[in-house]
């Protein structure tokens, strides 16, 4: 008999176990309220996003087409300038630079935020009380704290002549003396910085949530796999992976929905610099509409950027949907 | 499942270089690498956060001082945050009503739509699932300009439900998603037996799949409680007056043009942190027991 993998386990599907009274033989007019009752239900979200998000996108969109400028703020009048904005970025020699530093750096934040943030939440399980709750505590900390502050303190700890990292690494009799160096100010050091504060400001959200997840996964299937002689590693990948993949799926794509877009912390480090070595797709939308008063075409960075985003992590969903099916 | 399998799995097993057997009475090498890497985390989580509790309790006068800790703590950046003209008190105020408000109308909105996602198969739930996701592609920042207008024509700048509605509706996806994952995880036989007993559909979700859920409802609960807390894109376009203001934007304040005050800003920041601490306190018990339900040690 093999492991028991996530087919095996998920509860099964449909009408398998004890049929409640009134399911199987409904009238037919309880059976079309059944019908409608979830439209129903999912209303109140559906206002709420349309609220929140459907209204503000419906005045991006437009904006992204009209030469909306400085002059506009003055007079309130926008003149619609079509698709031009659009060719306009898309004819940008800055475009096709930002979208691989974009990318790449998506990649190398979701692939450092998952990876640490799994082995946190594992790390947590095989901890005792105590070390755990000290861990949660400490995770929570990071997470909880104002991204304006914790990104200034980042700033700090790397600051040359005072920082304790700079004094860290000179102690540490490798590198030389850094005390003076200022990370900041070199393109992969700056990357390498940026890198670090978003993966120490991510990785909470990502292990806690798994660690909620593996909570939901029941003892007997590591007795069965442990029964049939089966390591750590083995275990990890035939029962905590198969059970676990739903949520991790869910915090994966979140994340590469939200680094692709990682703003205030690459802000206020470096305004997308040192020589544009930072600057991502929302750093670029952003000092298009603001520094050079192009809003039309920040707004229009925006909605190509969606777009990308929308396309790239759509068939992920779909998989995503998919699994949720099965279980 | 035969003795057979079982030896020659074991043995196999055996094989596998990356998976030692220790002698008994030994801690293992997995358990020394894991709790070890355990105090890592908590160790490199926690630094900032001590950096910044230092740097607030470091005298002016010593800020050029090289030691990591001051040789006088000083106190008084804590006590000063609250007193004079500064509306600290009545941020803190604003910023709890929002983060609990945010928090109670997200869990109200995404509970039934996430349960009826997860127990449901009808049209467009695909499409449906899909937008709420798309919801989290945009910038706040491109966002802001449509949210002002919005809320300006509504009459909300300053009102305290804008930024309820607002924080609600930027973290409605993640809510809908991960309760929605939850839900589809618990078996339906379960409602159904609880039906059998004479319980309503309503009272069936309440006692059964709400218990078992509770590790994803306080997963979703935290997320949005944090988001909330700390929103900040908004609430300053929202906002126009300092009294008005959540402490993110009342901490960003202590951010001048040419010199920032890092004994306020993180004095601030530190007593902003602490209900968010407190709130998990008060929850954490129903996060560590969920793990009674299952275990990988």
């Amino acid at each position: 008999m093999a492991l028991p993998t996530a087919e095996q386990a998920a509860p099964p599907a449909g009408p398998a176990g004890p049929a409640a009274p009134g399911s199987a033989g409904a009238a037919p007019g309880r059976r079309r309220r059944r019908q409608v009752q979830p439209y129903i239900l999912l209303i109140p979200a559906v206002v709420l996003l349309a609220a929140v998000v459907g209204y503000p996108l419906i005045r991006l969109g437009v904006i992204s087409t009209q030469g909306f400028g400085l002059r506009t703020l003055i007079t309130g009048r926008a003149a619609s300038v079509g698709t031009a904005n659009y060719t306009a970025i898309l004819h940008d020699p800055q475009l096709v630079p930002v979208l691989v530093r974009t990318v790449v750096f998506a990649a190398t934040l979701v692939a450092g935020t998952v990876v640490i943030g799994f082995g946190a939440a594992l790390m947590m399980v095989a901890a005792g009380r105590k070390l755990r709750v000290a861990m949660m505590l400490a995770l929570l900390g990071a997470w909880a704290m104002p991204t304006v502050a914790s990104t200034l303190v980042w700033q700090w700890l790397f600051q040359p002549t005072y920082g304790v990292v700079n004094w860290l690494l000179t102690q540490l009799r490798v590198f030389g003396d850094v005390r003076q160096h200022d990370f900041l100010a070199g393109t992969t050091s700056g990357f390498v910085v940026v890198w670090l504060l978003v993966v120490w400001i991510s990785v909470p959200f990502v292990a806690l949530t798994l660690y909620a997840g593996l909570s939901q996964i029941p003892a007997d299937y590591y007795e069965a796999a442990a029964i049939d002689g089966a390591g750590y590693l083995r275990r990890l990948r035939t029962v905590t992976v198969p059970f676990l993949r739903p949520v991790l799926m869910l915090v994966t794509v979140l994340s590469v929905i939200w680094d692709f877009n990682v703003f205030n912390q690459i802000w206020i480090l470096t305004k997308g610099g040192p020589d544009g070595a930072t600057t991502t797709i929302a750093i670029w939308s952003f000092t298009q509409a603001f520094a050079s008063q192009s809003y039309g075409q920040g707004a229009a960075i925006a909605v190509f950027s969606v777009v990308l985003l929308a396309v790239l992590v759509g068939w992920w969903v779909r998989r995503l949907v998919v699994t949720g099916e099965e279980a | 499942m035969t003795a057979v399998t079982t030896s020659s799995r074991s043995q196999r097993q055996d094989r596998v270089p990356n998976a030692p057997k220790p002698p008994r009475g030994l801690p293992s090498v997995k358990k020394i690498l894991m709790v070890g890497g355990a105090y890592l985390i908590a160790l490199i989580f926690i630094t900032p956060y001590l950096e910044m509790l230092l740097t607030a309790l470091r005298p002016v006068k010593e800020d050029s001082d090289p030691t990591i800790i001051p040789h006088h703590f000083q106190w008084s950046n804590f006590t000063s945050v609250f007193s004079g003209d500064s509306s600290f008190g009545t941020n803190m105020r604003i910023t709890l009503e929002v983060a609990f408000g945010a928090t109670f109308l997200v869990l109200l909105v995404a509970l039934p739509a996430a349960y009826y996602t997860a127990r449901k198969r009808f049209r467009g739930r695909k499409a449906f699932l899909f937008l709420v996701l798309v919801t989290q592609m945009f910038q706040p920042t491109a966002m802001v300009v449509g949210i002002y207008g919005e809320m300006r024509d509504l009459n909300m700048i300053n009102s305290v439900w804008a930024l309820i509605i607002v924080d609600a509706g930027f973290n409605l996806a993640f809510a809908v998603w991960i309760l929605s994952a939850y839900f589809s995880a618990i078996p339906v036989e379960l409602e159904q037996a609880a039906m059998i007993d004479g319980a309503t559909r309503f009272g069936a979700f309440r006692r059964v799949t709400i218990p078992l859920a509770m590790p994803g409802i306080v997963t979703a609960l935290i997320f949005t409680f944090i988001a909330a807390w700390n929103e900040f894109i908004v609430a300053l376009t929202l906002t126009t007056s300092p009294d008005k203001a959540p402490l993110s934007v009342a901490v960003d304040n202590y951010i001048g043009q040419y010199t920032v005050d890092y004994g306020h800003l993180f004095a601030s920041t530190v007593i902003a942190t602490i209900p968010v601490i407190v709130l998990f306190g008060l929850i954490e018990r129903k996060v560590v027991d969920g793990l009674t339900a299952g275990s990988i040690k």
